[in-house]
């Protein structure tokens, strides 16, 4: 399958799942605050040449929501599996990473990252993100489905952990062709569920809609693209308002070249 | 144009800092190098920093816990290009990150605009002590840090400092002059016209000395961050007692 120039797909074993937890003294409105002015537009600006290739971070809402479930998530999908390590040999990653501690209870937030591949008839390992679809996809492009559910309160975590693992086989055996990335992260308490497709008008709600049914749903939604206005030096106050589109698929400015550049040689 | 790196001496955000009481000093000193002093140059040269100078008294044999870990003179194009900076994600990005390495916590930390010395101190309000621009990138810096002896009271030892200053004001000779005392501690800024780290026959510093009891001398050597943000760069080697007048090329002036 060829790709236009502008598209960069990446294997799947080159996100990162992230589920952050807001420290628990600091206000919603405030979190969402310091994620739109300075977390959320620092990663889209910092990161791309470096390496970052698709980011989609997505606060959750909190009418209703478990203390147990996350309130924002996001995936970071890197150039290769190795590049979000290597891109902290740059400037520009440390400052990104130096941010962290302020924003996010990071005792909650320090989870398995890293998706491994789905086996049929392996149980899910609570925490554990999984990647359902093989294939390597360009998630900054196309369409998004992200779900957020917490456990029904009937089931035991093991109950919902098996339940969910039954819905991922039936998934995986009955692969949607208009689909060409899955990824899902099970907790004993909730779960996070993304859905890709290269084509950006395909409707996704199906596609996850069985799998929100074994939940109580906290977040159905696609992600919406989204360029920012500003470059990292340019008079931008407000930043990003989070309160008015909330699952975001930031339009990054990328380039074939995305590494640190080693010393004495110039960036493309 | 030559003068356009001149910076009025009421132009200067002058910079104490206290270290994270969870870090190690090798990890203070670890994140100073490697993400913040060169952060403070690449992510503020694009709004209007003309000249930074940090040193690391952290770790100095006898040091009180009272003096601070870090200190630093940043250098504007004006207070309120600085004040401006706060509109772009460059700066609110780089300003977060002090929480990862300072007690930020009752502005225990802080930075300050001085003004003009008039003879006496007042507590953790800096003053600048030569009333003419300046370009603190170019020139021999020399710094001094030390703190207030035991015996004194902190008003008797701002006293005593404020007439050390009140002499180098008077003996004149300097470029520029800054300082700022707490109730523990005394931190001065000179400027001259020697060479970086050579002698100046007219250095405030002989004058400020004696009043502290515990202090520590610093000549800021003149230094390059040699990449930009996006470079691989394992950072510059930052250790107690380290002292650096960064170089860098500022932005023309509007």
């Amino acid at each position: 399958m060829s790709h236009s120039p502008e598209s960069f797909p990446v294997s799947p074993k080159a996100v990162y799942v992230w589920r952050g937890f807001k420290p628990a003294a600091h206000a919603y409105a405030d979190f969402m605050s310091f994620l739109g002015t300075v977390f959320v537009p620092a990663c889209a600006l910092l990161q791309p040449r470096i390496g970052l290739r698709a980011y989609l971070p997505c606060m959750v809402p909190q009418d209703g929501k478990p203390p147990a479930v996350p309130d924002q998530t996001a995936l970071m999908f890197w150039r290769d599996e190795y590049a979000h390590d290597q891109a902290k040999d740059a400037i520009a990653c440390r400052i990104y990473s130096n941010l962290h501690g302020d924003v996010y209870d990071m005792t909650r937030s320090t989870l398995p990252e890293v998706p491994t591949h789905f086996a049929v008839g392996t149980p899910l390992t609570p925490e554990q993100p999984y990647y359902l679809l093989d294939g390597d996809a360009d998630w900054m492009l196309g369409a998004v489905q992200h779900l957020v559910g917490a456990r029904p309160a009937a089931q035991t975590p093991a109950q919902f952990l098996a339940a969910v693992q039954a819905w991922a086989e039936d998934f995986v055996s009955r692969p949607d062709v208009a689909l060409d990335g899955a990824l899902l992260c099970c907790g004993n308490d909730y779960l996070v569920a993304w859905v890709h497709a290269a084509d950006s008008t395909a409707a996704l709600e199906a596609s996850l809609a069985p799998l929100a049914a074994l939940t109580a749903p906290v977040l159905e939604t696609a992600a919406k693209p989204v360029t920012l206005p500003a470059g990292l030096w340019d008079a931008w106050p407000k930043g990003l308002d989070l309160t008015v589109a909330s699952c975001l698929n930031l339009q990054l400015s990328r380039t074939v070249h995305a590494a640190p550049t080693p010393l004495g040689h110039t960036a493309a | 144009m030559k003068t356009s790196n001149l910076c009025a001496p009421d132009s200067v955000r002058v910079w104490r800092g206290y270290q994270l009481p969870t870090l190690s000093l090798d990890n203070f000193c670890s994140k100073l190098g490697t993400v913040f002093v060169p952060a403070t140059v690449k992510m503020q040269i694009d709004i209007g920093l003309q000249a930074y100078v940090p040193s690391i008294p952290a770790g100095s044999a006898g040091k009180p816990a009272g003096v601070p870990d870090e200190t630093a003179v940043l250098f504007w194009e004006s207070p309120e290009v600085y004040w401006n900076g706060f509109t772009t994600l460059a700066v609110r990005t780089y300003t977060l990150t002090h929480g990862g390495c300072y007690i930020t916590e009752n502005n225990k930390s802080r930075a300050d605009f001085p003004l003009l010395f008039n003879g006496t101190l007042t507590a953790d309000h800096p003053v600048f002590l030569v009333n003419e621009p300046a370009d603190w990138m170019k020139g021999a810096v020399r710094h001094i840090v030390g703190s207030r002896p035991a015996a004194q009271t902190p008003e008797a030892f701002r006293e005593a400092a404020a007439a050390a200053l009140t002499k180098v004001q008077t003996a004149g000779g300097l470029d520029a002059a800054l300082a700022c005392a707490g109730d523990d501690y005394l931190v001065y800024w000179e400027l001259g016209s020697a060479a970086p780290g050579g002698p100046n026959p007219r250095s405030g510093i002989p004058l400020v000395q004696p009043v502290l009891e515990w202090s520590r001398v610093f000549g800021p050597a003149p230094t390059y961050v040699p990449v930009g943000l996006w470079d691989e760069w394992a950072g510059m080697d930052v250790v107690s007692g380290s002292s650096f007048n960064m170089q860098f090329e500022r932005r023309p002036r509007p």
